[in-house]
């Protein structure tokens, strides 16, 4: 920006001290400026920050281990683990997210966070994590709970309680608490 | 690297592809321009409605979609196009007006331009990696998989009462259609062609500043304008997060830049702005409101001219199949519903009111925040003195001669656009005054996103009112030679 020229230009006739006008470019200039660093900044910082801070992931307590071959089957493993968790409009899942350092407190006690610059934040409830999991699953229903999987379910969790399928199904991810499930193609 | 690669190479084919259909419709029409500086958006623009038009319409005839129909589309545009060139040449014309480009002349604005490529390709990167925000991941994205899978909306998901109550059913399907557009061209419906599709918008915002400053404002100012939208991360963050407010902010930036070079003046300007209204009438709920209000003011703005008018009834004819629809289901909006009493609706005007103040403070927003307040402490004093110039002389020289900042834009074209801006701002307060819905926890969820759509169009007419600080011969209508510090008196007649 030609600031200093309008500065300059812009003097008053005594020529002593910059005008009204000059004053103005500075401050346009310095908001101009101001605005460009600023952004530049922060943008910088948020183009380091994981994916978390934009799209919660959602986990009950201590996380889970992901240690299986299929990561989507795995989510949603855990995430109907963290359904079957919650009676309709409970207590609220506590949601890891990066943050300040400060780790909150879990519904049972202790720290969820998985380690320093992570806080929990306790803003899920049953209907988030419905919501997750039929997102994973769509447009294939996903069947949640124990007794055999409701025929148009072409997915089936079954947290805790064994295998609740015949033949006919093959896992597909399983976690401590539970095995996905998913019908064969016939 | 190579799958990347292959879901980026994609995706900017789908948008070419796009853009391309976008150019011959105007094209067709009669009504691009390649030298207007919303020329590239408005092609792309024209593009996505002529999407969003036809997909929804077909979808809401019960008819499946495929991209192979849209090729189709393109496809007749192509050849209708070239049928007209052959003829115009024949008939001794040429081939139409071409743009004249040239490089920036300083080597200051070359390299705040170098520093604009480099932050956009930062994040086009980082969007390749899936940066979907939740709202982008749960409904929007959700959609245009669901349109991938199904080739069309399936009922379920436009039942306000069904098992997806949360994807907002009865918003219009620009952005999901595009998305969807781009997953069959990047071979599968993934969050990080969604999130890179989103990247590639980001482009428009800056290139629209630089072209439409650089003659009026100067090539560094311009060029720093680019600079502080392509580095405004909460607009990033959106775009890259698969939500549609940078096709509103796209829409909202067009428009003013046409509506300040004045629609009546420029060949196909209104028609332009009503492609830019009807991609957010298409692309959002508040786009409906974004396209009635740049509908009035450029109506009022360009009176007498019926043909304009009927470029205006665009954003309207478009979404009617789809609102029509949807609304007959039930499917309206949830930020709107049974008015709450007058003074419940004033006894929210103060946390409204502290929301904005906050916003305007944190660290993303206080530079254009400050730019804002320059400038409207400019065109105030700038005001001031033409009247008392006026006091004094009895009358006042052209446009800004007597006011210098701010007088130049103000009392010409650019009130029109600073109206479409603010009787925009004013719809969106009014959905925040008057919404059934909890005000804290939908400032807390949507009063950043939705304020960044106007930030772009913001900043252009900020850089433009102060335009004579920088520049002696900038401003539209012959703005003074002289120093905008100069006291009226000693410069009106």
């Amino acid at each position: 920006m030609r600031s200093a020229e309008g500065a300059g230009r812009a003097r008053n006739e005594r020529g002593t001290r910059p005008s009204r006008g000059a004053l103005a470019a500075i401050a346009a200039s310095l908001a101009l400026a101001l605005w460009c660093g600023l952004g530049l900044a922060h943008t910088a910082v948020a183009l380091t920050r994981p994916l978390t801070e934009a799209r919660p992931d959602p986990r009950i307590g201590p996380s889970r281990s992901m240690g299986v071959p299929d990561p989507v089957g795995a989510r949603m493993v855990t995430l109907a683990v963290n359904l079957m968790d919650l009676a309709p409009g409970t207590e609220p899942v506590w949601v890891v997210m990066p943050g300040d350092g400060e780790a909150g407190a879990s519904p049972g006690g202790g720290a969820p966070g998985e380690g320093a610059g992570e806080r929990a934040v306790p803003v899920v409830t049953r209907d988030f994590v419905l919501m997750q999991l039929a997102h994973l699953a769509y447009p294939r229903r996903v069947d949640v709970g124990p007794g055999p999987p409701a025929g148009d379910a072409e997915y089936a969790i079954d947290p805790g309680h064994g295998p609740p399928v015949g033949p006919g199904w093959t896992a597909v991810a399983s976690l401590e608490e539970a095995t996905l499930y998913r019908r064969e193609v016939r | 690297v190579t799958a990347v690669v292959a879901v980026a190479a994609g995706v900017l084919a789908a948008l070419a592809v796009l853009w391309l259909a976008g150019a011959l419709a105007l094209s067709l029409a009669s009504v691009r321009d390649a030298r207007s500086p919303t020329a590239p958006a408005a092609d792309l623009a024209a593009g996505v409605a002529l999407l969003a038009t036809l997909g929804m319409a077909t979808i809401v005839a019960g008819g499946r979609i495929h991209p192979a129909g849209f090729y189709g589309v393109v496809a007749a545009l192509v050849a209708a196009v070239a049928v007209r060139k052959v003829r115009r040449v024949r008939g001794g014309g040429g081939f139409g007006v071409r743009a004249t480009r040239s490089a920036p002349a300083t080597s200051g604005a070359r390299a705040v331009l170098g520093a604009v490529a480099v932050v956009l390709a930062l994040i086009a990167v980082a969007a390749l990696t899936d940066r979907l925000v939740w709202d982008g991941w749960a409904f929007w994205t959700f959609k245009a998989r669901a349109l991938y899978l199904e080739g069309t909306m399936p009922a379920v998901l436009l039942d306000p009462d069904g098992p997806y109550p949360w994807t907002n059913p009865g918003y219009p399907l620009a952005l999901p259609l595009v998305q969807w557009w781009a997953f069959h061209h990047a071979g599968g419906a993934t969050p990080a062609a969604a999130s890179f599709a989103g990247a590639m918008w980001l482009v428009f915002p800056p290139l629209l500043l630089w072209r439409g400053l650089r003659e009026r404002a100067g090539e560094l100012p311009a060029a720093a304008a680019a600079l502080g939208a392509a580095a405004f991360w909460p607009l990033s963050l959106y775009a890259i997060g698969g939500t549609a407010e940078i096709l509103m902010a796209v829409s909202c930036l067009g428009v003013v830049i046409e509506l300040e070079r004045g629609p009546g003046r420029s060949p196909g300007g209104v028609a332009r702005i009503a492609v830019f209204l009807t991609l957010a009438a298409l692309a959002k709920n508040e786009g409906l409101a974004l396209a009635l209000v740049g509908a009035v003011v450029t109506a009022l703005s360009a009176p007498g001219r019926r043909q304009s008018f009927l470029w205006l009834l665009a954003p309207f004819v478009a979404l009617s199949p789809w609102f029509l629809s949807t609304r007959s289901q039930g499917a309206g909006s949830p930020h709107l519903g049974e008015l709450p009493a007058l003074l419940e609706m004033l006894a929210r005007l103060p946390t409204l009111m502290a929301g904005l103040v906050d916003l305007a403070a944190t660290r993303a927003w206080i530079g254009v925040s400050a730019l804002l307040v320059v400038t409207l402490v400019a065109i105030a004093a700038s005001w001031i003195r033409a009247r008392r110039a006026v006091g004094t002389t009895g009358s006042v020289g052209p446009a800004g001669e007597a006011g210098g900042a701010g007088e130049a834009v103000w009392a010409g074209r650019g009130r029109a656009a600073w109206a479409f801006v603010a009787g925009y701002l004013a719809m969106v307060m009014a959905v925040y005054i008057a919404t059934p819905l909890e005000l804290d926890w939908l400032l807390e969820t949507s009063l950043e996103r939705v304020m960044s759509v106007m930030v772009p169009a913001v900043a252009y007419l900020c850089l433009l009112s102060l335009a004579p600080l920088w520049s002696p011969v900038s401003a539209p209508g012959g703005l003074s030679q002289g120093t905008v510090g100069a006291s009226a008196s000693t410069r009106s007649p």
